[in-house]
C-alpha cells in the first residue's frame, strides 16, 4: 500500500530512474548481443572456410609433400592438403598468399563475387578487400625465409567475398590463392609446403592426433581447431573489454541517477518515515517498502532495456547495412539475456539505493520531529 | 500503574548542553487523562517523548505497562509500540497518498492484519470521530480539524493502551477543538485508554484528570483540575465503540 501510494506521487523522478536503469540495460544488452553475435558468425566463418581439425605449421616451407601422402594414408585420417601459407607486400598492403593445389583449389569456400577460380599456373583469386578487378596483373613483394626476397607476379582471374566481410578489421586477410605447384616453382622450393590441412573421420580422434603429431613434428606447430578459435576470442576478449567499459559508465550512470532520486526521495520522505517510525511501523518493513519501490524501478527499466537494447541492436544493425556497412551479421536472443538485462537492473538498483536505505533503517523518529518542529 | 517515571532525567550533549528534564518522577494509573503544561522550552514535549517511547531518558527508569522499555532493544521498542503506544503529532499526522482509512488501517497493517479487516477497523474508527463518509478522502480534501481527527482514529487502531498527544488542538478551529476533545474524553471513558497530552491550550485542562506543570525540566506543581464539562455526543460515541469492541475481538487484539 506505501509503496503504491508513493509512486504515484513520484512518478516524474521514478521515471527518470527508471529510464537510467533503462538505458544502462538497453546499452549492455545491445553490445552483448552484437558481441555474440559477431563472434558466433566468425567462429561459423571460421569452421567454413577452414574445415581441417588439425593444421601442421611450419615457418619455413620445409615439409615435404610424401609427408603429406604419409598422413593420408593413416586410418583414422580422411583428409589431408599440402599448402603454402605465406605473407607478401602489394602496393604497401600486407597480404596473405595461399598456395593450394589445383585440384583443391576451392579448399577454402571461395565465395566468388566476379571472375572464376584459378585453372592455371599464375592465375590467382583474391580477396574483394584488395580493390582490383579479374584481368589485373598484381605484383607482390615476398621475403624468403635465408633473407632473400622475390616478386610474384599473378595475374587476377576471380575476385571472391571477404569472408568475414571486412567488419573486423583485426580479420582482414587480404587473401590471394594461387595455384600450390606455380608457387613451389617461382619460389624455388622444390616438393616442400609449411602447412598440411587434415581432417579427421571421427573428430574425437583430433585431440589424440594432435598429441601424436606434436610428438613426432616437434619442429612444427601443431594447431587444432580449438586453439585457432581461442585466437579468435582473444581479438573478441578486446572487443568486449571495450563495450564493458561503454556498459559499465552507462550503468554507473544509471546507478547514480538512482542514488541521487531515492536519496532526493529518502530527504523528502523523512517526515512519513519518521511518522511510521513513531506509529510503530519498522524499520524493516519501512525500507522493504522502498526497496520494492526500487525493485519496481529496476524491474520496469530492466525489461524495456532488454527490449531497447535487443530490437535497438537489429535497428542499429540494419542502418549500418543500408548505409553501406558491411555488418549484416545475424542477431540472436539469448534466453541469458533476460537473467543478464535483469540481473544488472536489480543490482544497479539496489547498489544506488544503498546508501539511502542504510539512512532510513537507522532514522530515528525523534530526528524528524526535530527536524520539522 | 500504567505508566512510572522514576528519578528520569534527560541532558542533550550538543554544541550547547541542555538539561531538558531533571529528576522526574511519576506515576499515572491506568485510564487517566494528564495534562503537561508548561513554558515553551519547559520540558513537556520530552516527557510526552519519553513516555511514548520515541527518546530514551539519560538516567532513571520508564515503565509502561510494567515494563522497564529504558533497556529495550530498537527493534523491541518498534513492536512495543505499535501494540501499546498511540501517538499524534501536532501536525503532519497523515502520509499524504494514503487515503483516511487507509491511514488509520496502517497500524493494523503492520500488526499483520488482512487488510479487509484493517480497512473493516478502520471505517468503524472513522465511524467514531464523525468522519464515517470521509473515508476515501486523501489527507489534502480534508480540513486540519477533520486530519486531526482522524490521526486520532489511527491511534487507537490497535486499541493501545497508552495515548500520547502532541498539542493536539494547536492547528486546528475552534469547533474541532471541542470534537477532538471530545473524542479524547470518549476514548478514555469506553476504552479505559490513558491519555497524556502535552499541549498550551487552557482548553484541553477540562478533559484532565491530572495536570502536570514543568518548568525547567522538573515538575513544578501536580494536582486535580477543576473538571469542567465537555460536549460529548457519548451515545453515538458508544455505539461506535460498540461496533469497534466487536471488531478487536475479531481481529484479536
Amino acid at each position: 500500500m506505501l509503496a503504491a501510494g508513493d509512486f504515484k506521487a513520484r512518478y516524474v523522478r521514478y521515471l527518470l530512474a527508471t529510464l537510467a536503469i533503462t538505458v544502462g540495460v538497453a546499452l549492455t544488452i545491445a553490445l552483448t548481443a552484437v558481441s555474440d553475435a559477431t563472434k558466433l558468425y566468425v567462429e561459423q566463418m571460421l569452421y567454413r572456410v577452414y574445415p581441417a581439425d588439425l593444421m601442421i605449421y611450419s615457418e619455413s616451407i620445409n615439409i615435404p609433400t610424401q609427408l603429406v601422402e604419409s598422413i593420408r594414408k593413416i586410418p583414422q585420417v580422411e583428409n589431408a592438403e599440402g599448402i603454402i601459407i605465406m605473407t607478401g607486400i602489394y602496393n604497401g598492403t600486407i597480404v596473405s598468399i595461399i598456395g593450394v593445389p589445383l585440384r583443391e583449389i576451392d579448399y577454402f569456400a571461395i565465395d566468388l563475387r566476379e571472375g572464376r577460380l584459378p585453372i592455371a599456373p599464375g592465375e590467382a583469386v583474391v580477396e574483394e578487400s584488395l580493390a582490383v578487378r579479374p584481368g589485373e596483373v598484381l605484383s607482390i613483394k615476398v621475403y624468403l625465409g635465408y633473407g632473400g626476397e622475390k616478386t610474384l607476379r599473378v595475374k587476377v582471374v576471380g575476385v571472391m567475398r571477404s569472408f568475414l566481410k571486412g567488419f573486423v578489421g583485426a580479420f582482414r586477410l587480404n587473401l590471394v590463392v594461387v595455384p600450390l605447384d606455380w608457387l613451389q616453382d617461382s619460389l624455388g622450393t622444390g616438393p616442400f609446403v609449411n602447412a598440411i590441412l587434415i581432417t579427421m573421420k571421427d573428430k574425437s580422434d583430433a585431440v589424440a592426433f594432435y598429441y601424436v603429431l606434436k610428438d613426432t613434428y616437434r619442429e612444427a606447430q601443431v594447431y587444432t581447431q580449438e586453439s585457432l578459435l581461442k585466437a579468435v576470442s582473444q581479438v573478441f576478449s578486446a572487443l568486449n573489454t571495450v563495450f564493458s567499459i561503454i556498459s559499465g559508465t552507462a550503468l554507473t550512470a544509471a546507478a547514480l541517477t538512482t542514488f541521487s532520486v531515492m536519496s532526493i526521495t529518502a530527504r523528502e520522505r523523512l517526515r512519513e518515515f519518521g511518522l511510521l517510525k513513531a506509529i510503530g511501523i519498522s524499520a524493516r518493513e519501512i525500507v522493504l517498502s522502498v526497496v520494492l519501490e526500487v525493485l519496481i524501478i529496476a524491474l520496469i527499466g530492466g525489461l524495456i532495456g532488454l527490449l531497447v537494447g535487443f530490437y535497438g541492436a537489429q535497428i542499429v544493425r540494419d542502418i549500418l547495412t543500408s548505409m553501406g556497412i558491411d555488418f549484416n551479421v545475424p542477431i540472436y536472443f539469448k534466453q541469458s539475456y533476460i537473467a543478464q538485462g535483469l540481473g544488472i537492473s536489480l543490482a544497479v538498483a539496489l547498489i544506488g539505493s544503498l546508501a539511502p536505505l542504510y539512512r532510513l533503517a537507522k532514522l530515528r523518529p525523534l530526528e524528524v520531529l526535530h527536524l520539522w518542529r | 500503574m500504567a505508566v512510572e517515571l522514576v528519578d528520569v532525567t534527560k541532558i542533550y550533549n550538543g554544541t550547547v548542553r541542555v538539561v531538558a528534564l531533571e529528576h522526574i518522577t511519576l506515576s499515572i494509573s491506568r485510564g487517566e487523562t494528564v495534562v503537561i503544561m508548561g513554558p515553551s522550552g519547559s520540558g513537556k514535549t520530552t516527557l510526552l517523548n519519553i513516555i511514548a517511547t520515541l527518546d530514551r531518558p539519560t538516567s532513571g527508569e520508564v515503565r509502561i505497562l510494567g515494563v522497564d522499555v529504558t533497556k529495550m532493544s530498537e527493534k523491541k521498542l518498534e513492536r512495543f509500540r505499535l501494540r501499546n503506544i498511540g501517538y499524534l503529532f501536532q501536525s503532519y499526522n497523515l502520509i499524504p497518498y494514503l487515503t483516511a482509512e487507509q491511514n488509520i488501517a496502517l497500524p493494523l497493517l503492520a500488526l499483520g492484519i488482512k487488510k479487509e479487516l484493517a480497512l473493516a477497523k478502520a471505517r468503524v474508527l472513522l465511524e467514531f470521530v464523525g468522519l464515517e463518509k470521509m473515508g476515501k478522502l486523501y489527507p489534502h480534501q480534508m480540513s486540519g480539524g477533520m486530519q486531526q481527527r482522524v490521526a486520532v482514529a489511527r491511534a487507537l487502531a490497535t486499541n493501545p493502551p497508552v495515548l500520547a498527544l502532541d498539542e493536539p488542538t494547536s492547528n486546528i478551529d475552534i469547533d474541532n477543538v471541542s470534537i477532538v476533545l471530545g473524542l479524547i474524553a470518549a476514548v478514555n471513558k469506553f476504552f479505559k485508554t490513558t491519555v497524556f497530552i502535552a499541549t498550551h491550550d487552557l482548553d484541553v485542562v477540562q478533559i484532565a484528570n491530572r495536570i502536570v506543570y514543568i518548568r525547567g525540566g522538573r515538575i513544578y506543581e501536580s494536582g486535580e483540575p477543576p473538571r469542567r464539562a465537555v460536549k460529548v455526543d457519548f451515545e453515538k460515541a458508544l455505539e461506535s465503540y460498540e461496533k469497534i469492541r466487536h471488531i478487536d475481538e475479531l481481529l484479536g487484539i
